[in-house]
């Protein structure tokens, strides 16, 4: 059952058995794993329930109804970085490329040594990860939905010797309509919301929508609830209030929110390293022109993969989306932003993924909303450099005659003679255009409760019958995707809370 | 009248979207309203503070000609001309503070503008039949019509000669875990 804030009309009070605290990647999984194990379960999402049927082509709507803030969100430093997240029934999954990636091993071995991990192991998480690739059809693309782009930079890769890897996404006979940030509108991308929310509501579970979780109540040291307001969907202002009961609460609001709450509610850190230690893997674009019509967006967003520079802490990838989204990326604006806008059909845009090398940090604001700070570091700034000038090599490889650079001293170069130009311009860190959409780490796992917030089934230390079930308990950056990850150790601790029912539950 | 927005505000806004606009002679098409209705949506969605921060932000590009030039008229009030120059100083500023609120604001008026029909039709971004040539099949059926004929050939081509590379679920060169490659 899905209540909306419109069908609420007086306040409300309420007992479950668990509580959980947004609806994602890690709660849609959690909270599906638990209801079909019968426990009676209550989901709560801040944004709103949408199906494929509300979903269109058009960002001055979908990014508002998906997107928290509307996709404005920023992480303070400089340069700032351009957050965004999902606030919709299914979070960021509805939003998101879809790529599908398990941990890599070495940074299994980097959780085991640094924070005594142990349990974590490609062998322990090999059947949560099959498991999540099962329920939501975890896939290569098939050749018809790939754009011409995925073509000329898949041969461009190979004449280089790069490892360039199909890319695996949770989609279903994608026909590669390139729409998966504004929401797929065929279901066909197999998103939280069309997999583990049905999944968890067939079961008997309840999910309110339009409800922002304001406290977690504690009785001593131990969580028994959680008090909410619902919201009016438009102004976002408290409707009414709800009150839940429960014997257990599960955090999945996403390694920002949930360490807000956590400090709002004055659980969990004892440690003091609530929102500390936070990672978000920084994003830089560019945009390759070519002579031939190429019409990148033709296609599903994100076919392949560059993996051949993972182990230097940079993944490379085309992102597929609509002209009002590339056209903040390019530079100029009035006549200049339209002569290159007019070459829409001639571009490739690609992105990079920075593996962290430094550390972040979340705090709570006086009126409770989180800020996300982040300084990108030195090593950082010369991977960011070095990613373009690949990028730019694959580009112009490609056969592009020019490629557009996220640097305001250096906004495009012409051939590979000028890729040079990137290491000798004089570009600072602060004048480099940067976005993300992960986050990671603000409520890590590890064994040692001193330096860490949950222990490895994500179990609040400081606090009885209190989880985090999301991106927030992964301790290290990953260099790929987390959505797999996010939703295996969801399952995982979902599994062990089951195991351990007379513990949390009884 | 814009519902997130005192009138100084959306005066601030209609003269930076006037500045901002992509236009050239032979095409402008009247895509103003749709770029306020949405810069009045993503106001609205603006998280607390930067609700408090943004209009503050726009009084200081408003008033900031008093400071940085070229004339002490307020910003809303110059010419379009002198509105370019303007901004173009602040893009280029060395204080990064006002190169983002630039940004921003370019944000919210570029995402009206590219999704206005005229305009998408004019970059040739002709997304709904893209749309009908491939949704030709149901959500159970594989795809069967290519995006692109010659990319769905080569890549064809590539998986039956076993050349695109593997398709398992671990990054870079690994196929399993354990496995050294």
């Amino acid at each position: 059952m899905i209540i909306t804030g419109e069908q609420v009309t007086k306040n409300l009070e309420e007992k479950c058995q668990v509580v959980i605290i947004g609806s994602g990647a890690g709660g849609g999984a959690i909270g599906a794993e638990l209801a079909e194990n019968g426990v009676d379960v209550i989901i709560l999402e801040e944004g709103g329930y949408y199906t494929s049927k509300d979903f269109v082509p058009d960002p001055t709507k979908m990014i508002p109804m998906l997107y928290r803030d509307a996709g404005t969100s920023m992480i303070m430093g400089s340069p700032a970085i351009i957050f965004s997240e999902g606030c919709c029934v299914g979070g960021s999954t509805v939003i998101n490329g879809g790529m599908c990636w398990r941990v890599p091993e070495k940074i299994l071995k980097r959780w085991n040594i640094e924070f005594g991990l142990t349990d974590i192991t490609p062998k322990t998480l090999e059947p949560f990860y099959e498991k999540v690739e099962k329920i939501i059809n975890v896939a290569p693309q098939a050749p018809e939905s790939l754009s011409k782009a995925e073509m000329l930079v898949h041969r461009a890769c190979t004449k280089l010797g790069y490892l360039i890897r199909r890319n695996r996404r949770n989609q279903l006979n994608c026909t590669g309509e390139g729409l998966c940030v504004f929401g797929c509108p065929t279901d066909r991308k197999r998103s939280v919301l069309v997999t583990y929310i049905p999944k968890a509501l067939n079961a008997g579970a309840r999910l309110y929508a339009d409800c922002r979780v304001k406290r977690i109540i504690t009785n001593g040291n131990r969580a028994t609830g959680v008090e909410c307001h619902i919201l009016d969907r438009a102004t976002k202002k408290k409707k009414y209030t709800l009150k839940i009961s429960a014997q257990l609460v599960i955090c999945s609001a996403g390694a920002i929110q949930t360490p807000a709450l956590l400090l709002g509610s004055k659980v969990g850190n004892s440690s003091k390293q609530v929102g500390k230690n936070f990672l978000c893997h920084p994003n830089v674009k560019i945009v390759g022109i070519f002579d031939q019509e190429v019409r990148y967006w033709a296609g599903v967003h994100q076919g392949h993969q560059v993996h051949e520079f993972l182990e230097e802490g940079m993944l490379f990838a085309l992102g597929g989306v609509h002209p009002s989204l590339v056209s903040l990326s390019l530079p100029g604006y009035g006549r200049k932003s339209l002569e290159l806008m007019e070459l829409w059909n001639y571009m490739i845009v690609a992105g990079a993924l920075i593996d962290d090398t430094t550390y972040g940090k979340v705090i709570r604001l006086p009126w409770g909303a989180p800020l996300a700070m982040y300084q990108i570091d030195d090593i950082e700034y010369e991977r960011m450099l070095r990613a373009v000038a690949l990028m730019s090599e694959i580009m112009f490889t490609a056969g592009a005659r020019k490629v557009l650079l996220p640097f305001f001293q250096l906004q495009e170069i012409n051939g590979m003679d000028d890729i040079k130009k990137i290491f000798s311009a004089g570009i600072k860190k602060e004048e480099i255009e940067t976005l993300t959409v992960h986050a990671f780490g603000t409520t890590r796992m590890c064994a040692d409760p001193k330096r860490g917030v949950v222990n490895q089934w994500g179990q609040v230390y400081d606090t009885e019958r209190l989880f985090v079930v999301d991106g927030g308990i992964i301790p290290t950056s990953l260099g790929v995707n987390p959505q797999e990850t996010i939703m295996a150790l969801a399952t995982r601790s979902g599994q062990y809370i089951l195991e351990n029912k007379n513990k949390f539950l009884g | 009248m814009a519902k997130n927005f005192s009138r100084g505000t959306e005066r601030i806004i209609k003269a930076l979207i006037e500045t901002l606009k992509p236009r050239k002679p032979g095409f402008d098409p009247p895509a103003e309203e749709q770029m306020l209705q949405v810069a009045d949506d993503f106001i609205g969605a603006l998280p607390s503070h930067m609700k408090i921060l943004f209009p503050l932000g726009l009084r200081l590009l408003e008033y900031g000609t008093l400071i940085f030039g070229p004339s002490p008229i307020p910003f809303s009030r110059m010419s379009l001309e002198s509105r370019d120059k303007y901004i173009k100083g602040w893009i280029e500023s060395k204080i990064s503070l006002r190169r983002d609120l630039i940004k921003g604001m370019k944000a919210i008026a570029m995402t009206g503008y590219y999704a206005h029909p005229e305009v998408m039709k004019h970059i040739g971004y002709n997304l709904i039949d893209h749309l009908n040539k491939i949704n030709v099949v149901d959500l159970n059926t594989p795809p069967a019509v290519p995006c692109d004929e010659e990319a769905c050939n080569y890549f064809r081509e590539l998986e039956k000669t076993g050349k695109w590379g593997p398709a398992e679920g671990l990054p870079g060169r690994a196929k399993k875990y354990g496995e050294n490659v």
